[in-house]
């Protein structure tokens, strides 16, 4: 990449940035039971790009792979055009669509793990990294494309929804700052988790399930909830007025 | 002077009320229950079994139903722990308003839970700020609980005042993208879900004027400085609203 255009990219990196939040916060909006979910791709749109990711294996996030998409869906090879952000549409169409796919497994998971929380979360986040493992030569390409300042704001939102989903599935219910804990802890594992799995070159991807294993056991065992700190915090302040007015009335 | 104060923002909540939404939302309930009876009451049936999905929610409407669930919870949070405070308070200064406090409490309890539950069903995010939101409410509830009996039942009737205003408000929209839905739909009738929030909404507006009316016969106007403890708690009650609204 060419020196200027590098210095473009740094100095944008604020206005970028500041819409991270905007992104995460605004974009989790209500979830309808009796209405259709409101569709992101049209038809043509998810055609052309689930045939682009068959593609992928062969020749990786390029350009290239989209106009291949567009001819096996039977499009002109200048359809790609359509989508404006070239191939991180097509990095999205995988965080979307892999992520739509987990909801599928919820009977099978639910009747598999029991009731534990932590071995459902593991399952779920195994699940999806598996959805990695074709791809998985050509996906620092996409965590490359990901990283670019104008792209962070979308690649964290996809990040936090996958999170969402996971923690929608094992059934939590959270109605306090938890609720944010608990999706930035499991986003902060499961991304690392992709991360290495790109590195990893055990058969079947044993380490990386063994990594998985090893970060969530460090999440749950630190425990650390901002409830958890407001209930001591409460209990301690009962327990010393309790205790003053003992004192008090002792005289 | 403070009287028609009261009265006027009263008589404001209580016409919007029964003019507005109230009339509608019997309207739609009951039109719902019409159509189980008259004779295409077997289509009727046929369809219920059906799976059948109305068209997605507008990006304005899943804006406007995630901020209501969103607001609403933190609401519901912040009048739990007010009378929690006032009750803590109350309970060893004033035994006698203990049962009354406690009333309203386990009132709000049951508000602040259903919101809980709608805001996991309906994947909405909790307000970012609840813990700030938690404290605020509590310290409100024990100040004024402290203040006296009738401070803390001028803070009942302040906050109720803009909550069921604000209740109000969330109502007519509602019924409003109800007006939409029905336009649209093939069977002329609005989502169950969308109309069972609008019920619930409406329920709880009660409950909370019925709390103001009890503040009101409690002695409420007799507490000092009454304009400025009101004004201020509602002015308060309105900045939490809009930013809970958005954070």
């Amino acid at each position: 990449m060419p020196a200027t255009e590098f210095s473009v990219l740094v100095r944008r990196l604020p206005a970028h940035l500041s819409k991270v939040p905007f992104r995460c916060l605004r974009r989790r909006s209500y979830h309808s039971y009796d209405h259709l979910p409101y569709n992101l791709y049209t038809p043509s749109q998810e055609k052309i790009l689930s045939s682009a990711l068959k593609r992928v294996p062969e020749y990786g996030f390029v350009k290239q792979t989209l106009v291949q998409g567009c001819r096996d869906a039977g499009y002109l090879d200048t359809t790609h055009a359509v989508f404006q952000d070239g191939v991180f549409d097509l990095v999205k169409f995988h965080l979307y669509a892999e992520r739509n796919k987990l909801a599928a497994l919820k009977p099978q998971i639910d009747e598999e793990e029991g009731k534990s929380i932590g071995k459902r979360i593991r399952r779920y986040c195994m699940e999806r990294l598996k959805a990695n493992e074709p791809i998985i030569s050509k996906w620092t390409e996409a965590i490359a494309i990901m990283g670019l300042p104008q792209n962070i704001p979308q690649s964290l939102e996809e990040l936090a929804k996958l999170s969402d989903e996971i923690w929608f599935l094992v059934d939590d219910k959270t109605s306090d700052f938890d609720w944010y804990t608990k999706r930035a802890s499991l986003a902060a594992v499961y991304s690392s988790t992709e991360l290495y799995m790109t590195q990893d070159n055990s058969p079947r991807f044993e380490k990386t399930y063994e990594f998985l294993d090893r970060r969530l056991a460090v999440v749950q065992s630190a425990g650390y909830s901002i409830t958890n700190i407001a209930s001591w915090a409460t209990f301690t302040c009962f327990a010393s007025i309790n205790l003053l007015q003992s004192q008090l009335s002792r005289g | 002077m403070s009287i028609p104060i009261l009265r006027s923002s009263r008589a404001r909540v209580r016409a919007s009320t029964l003019a507005v939404a109230g009339a509608r939302l019997m309207e739609y309930n009951s039109t719902a229950a019409q159509s189980h009876d008259t004779a295409d009451a077997s289509i009727a049936n046929l369809a219920s079994k059906l799976p059948e999905k109305f068209p997605p929610l507008t990006p304005e409407a899943r804006k406007f139903l995630s901020r209501l669930i969103r607001v609403d919870q933190a609401g519901e949070l912040g009048a739990d722990l007010i009378y929690a405070g006032q009750h803590f308070v109350l309970k060893r200064s004033m035994p006698s308003v203990a049962p009354l406090i406690q009333h309203m409490w386990d009132q709000e309890i049951r508000h602040h839970k259903s919101f809980d539950d709608l805001q996991n069903k309906h994947r909405v995010r909790p307000s970012l700020l609840s813990p700030v939101w938690k404290i605020a409410a509590y310290g409100l509830g024990v100040g004024t609980a402290l203040m006296g009996k009738e401070a803390a039942m001028a803070c009942t009737l302040a906050v109720e005042t803009v909550i069921g205003g604000h209740y109000n408000n969330q109502l007519r929209d509602l019924v409003r993208i109800l007006d939409e839905e029905v336009r649209t739909s093939t069977n002329g009738r609005a989502s169950d879900e969308l109309r069972a929030l609008a019920t619930t909404v409406s329920e709880f507006r009660d409950d909370e004027l019925e709390h103001l009316d009890t503040a009101v016969e409690n002695d409420a106007e007799k507490a000092r400085p009454y304009v400025l403890l009101t004004e201020t708690i509602k002015n308060g009650c309105r900045v939490a609203v809009w930013i809970a609204e958005r954070l």
